[in-house]
């Protein structure tokens, strides 16, 4: 399933990347795909900003604003100025 | 959230090392969002393998050397994910209808003397729970927009379409309208809220479509209950 068109915050320095090919691992969306020995973002809108990419790459070549999406949280933190966590 | 440091720790206090002659612990691949595989290594000498997504797949995983398929390493959001996600959340809505019950019986016991529920309006309250915090989910992949919230919208108005072949959703046109909004409203914000829930969508994503869909739905839950209440005393 699809979710909206070119919002996600990934970005990737392929001159960063040392070619590990760990976000292509953990990644659970097939969002990169190796190319010529580097990492290339294949399906950007599949991306849910887990940050499990980030979080794996060695050479810090991979950013992503990571958060969990949810509708209330962001409410009440827009209300009350402060960092809420889901459930 | 599950972490490195979590892992580091539990990997000392377990004394692996002393316990395992090898130094290779399997994390599922949905732990990834929490692990820096890398420092588990650095700071416990133990490397990290990233498992497969789903447990069930662990034979399969095992029986190839560790080495996962590309299925193996996806998270779907199918019937039923969506289900027993819908069902931990509908539990939590649950105890809002069971307040509004109560708030009900209060309210009728404290004008009226006598304790008074509305069926009619507690039916038709319930439907834009249920549309967005059970429908919804159940329907998602066949409803309209990519948005939840506009997903959300459409799951209200159909069940307030079979309220309304089935009579429930007003004796006139105040009330039609009123319910209206009502139910796609509420429906439309139960569903936002789902985005939470599910494995697909992004916290840029959800922030983009609730800056059009909040003011919408606040403006549409005031007008709908102010239509309601003129349609009761009409």
């Amino acid at each position: 399933m699809k979710y909206l068109k070119n919002v996600v915050t990934l970005e990737l320095n392929t001159e960063k990347c040392n070619g590990c090919r760990m976000c292509t691992i953990v990644c659970p969306h097939g969002v990169f795909a190796m190319n010529n020995g580097k990492s290339a973002i294949k399906d950007r809108d599949s991306c849910m900003e887990c940050g499990a990419c980030m979080k794996n790459c060695v050479p810090g070549a991979i950013s992503v604003r990571p958060g969990v999406g949810c509708a209330s949280a962001i409410i009440l933190s827009a209300l009350t100025g402060k960092e809420i966590a889901c459930g | 959230m599950f972490g490195t440091d979590e892992l580091v720790s539990r990997i000392k206090s377990a004394g692996l090392e002393n316990i395992v002659n090898h130094k290779i612990i399997i994390v599922p691949q949905l732990g990834a969002p929490g692990i820096a595989a890398h420092k588990v290594k650095q700071l416990s000498g133990f490397k990290v393998i990233y498992g497969p997504v789903r447990a069930e797949d662990i034979p399969e995983f095992m029986k190839n050397n560790m080495v996962a398929t590309e299925q193996m390493r996806r998270a779907g959001f199918g019937f039923i994910d969506r289900f027993t996600v819908m069902l931990a959340e509908f539990a939590a809505t649950i105890k809002i209808l069971v307040f509004i019950a109560a708030l009900m019986v209060i309210i009728t016991k404290i004008v009226t003397g006598n304790i008074r529920i509305n069926m009619n309006l507690f039916l038709n309250i319930s439907a834009g729970f249920v549309a967005g915090s059970v429908l919804g989910p159940v329907l998602l992949p066949w409803l309209p927009g990519k948005a939840f919230s506009v997903k959300g919208f459409f799951c209200g108005v159909l069940v307030y379409l079979v309220l309304t072949v089935s009579g429930l959703s007003g004796t006139n046109y105040l009330l039609y309208s009123g319910w209206l909004l009502v139910i796609s409203v509420v429906s439309s914000f139960l569903l936002m809220n789902f985005t939470g829930a599910s494995t697909y969508t992004s916290l840029s994503g959800v922030i983009k479509e609730m800056k059009t869909a909040v003011p919408l739905q606040a403006i549409g839950i005031v007008a709908g209950v102010v239509l309601v209440i003129m349609g009761f005393f009409k």
